[in-house]
């Protein structure tokens, strides 16, 4: 999912009460990406790291407990958002088991437009 | 030795009974539960508990239903554990954002969950229900 669709959900589960440390929480899982991408894998689990499995989604909302609330809730929006949206290995490393629940492309598309137009009419009230 | 586990599952599987013809793939339910959970998040984040304990009471319903439903169709299998169980996971994570406490028992019931995988005799901790029966005395004012 892109980083505004990101801050757009993680806006929405605060209920509009978010501040930098919200959106910080909501993109920063993505910087994997960089890795990712430089080393050639773009699609599907492929193109995640070990950050964005369970094991270690767990031991950083712990860690970010300790950082900061609204952190702590960005990074468990961004996790909410790509298992639902994409393929992970939730529990990797322990167990290599792939979980996709296969949401056509238009469905993907109009939860992205759904969370743009939700943040959109939030921000006009 | 008294199997409580098979003990359970047969009182859940007859109150579920009227459920066993519905035609939705189990993890399809466990997706739809998933989605549940920020509602679930929302009223309680806005102080409407009564409609928080309903949605929650909805979720652990449906999580029920998905194992019903795979037993029942013969659908079971581990990747199905799996989803369920990463399922559950992410629900607590998203039901108990607001407090510290909780979402460091949901953390750590990730890692119980992996062991689990690996022993069938460790019990994953049961925390929405406990969650469920917290809101439900606060709801009442017994706490």
């Amino acid at each position: 999912m892109d980083p505004i669709s990101h801050i757009a959900f993680v806006y929405i589960i605060a209920i509009g009460n978010i501040d930098i440390w919200s959106v910080l929480g909501a993109v920063v899982l993505d910087m994997d990406k960089i890795y990712a991408y430089t080393h050639g894998k773009f699609r599907g689990h492929e193109s995640r790291t070990i950050l964005h499995e369970l094991p270690i989604a767990a031991l950083l909302v712990g860690i970010s407990i300790l950082i900061n609330n609204g952190f702590c809730l960005g990074l468990i929006s961004h996790y909410f958002l790509d298992f639902i949206l994409g393929e992970s290995k939730p529990f990797y490393p322990f167990f290599e088991n792939v979980v996709d629940f296969n949401l056509e492309l238009k469905y993907k598309i109009g939860i992205g437009a759904g969370l743009w137009l939700t943040i959109g009419l939030f921000s006009i009230i | 030795m008294v199997d409580y586990r098979a003990f359970l599952y047969n009182i859940t599987d007859s109150i579920l009974k009227p459920f066993g013809k519905i035609d939705v793939p189990p993890n399809a339910i466990s997706c739809f539960s998933l989605f549940l959970s920020v509602v679930v998040s929302l009223f309680f984040t806005s102080n409407l508990l009564l409609y928080g304990i309903v949605a929650l009471f909805a979720v652990l319903f449906l999580d029920r239903l998905d194992g019903f439903l795979a037993r029942k169709k013969h659908l079971e299998s581990f990747d199905g554990l799996v989803v369920d169980a990463s399922c559950d996971r992410l629900s607590e994570f998203m039901i108990f954002h607001p407090s510290s406490f909780w979402l460091v028992l949901a953390a750590v019931n990730c890692y119980v969950t992996v062991w689990r995988f690996k022993n069938k005799k460790i019990p994953i901790l049961p925390l929405r229900h406990l969650f469920l029966i917290i809101a439900i005395l606060g709801f009442f004012k017994l706490i």
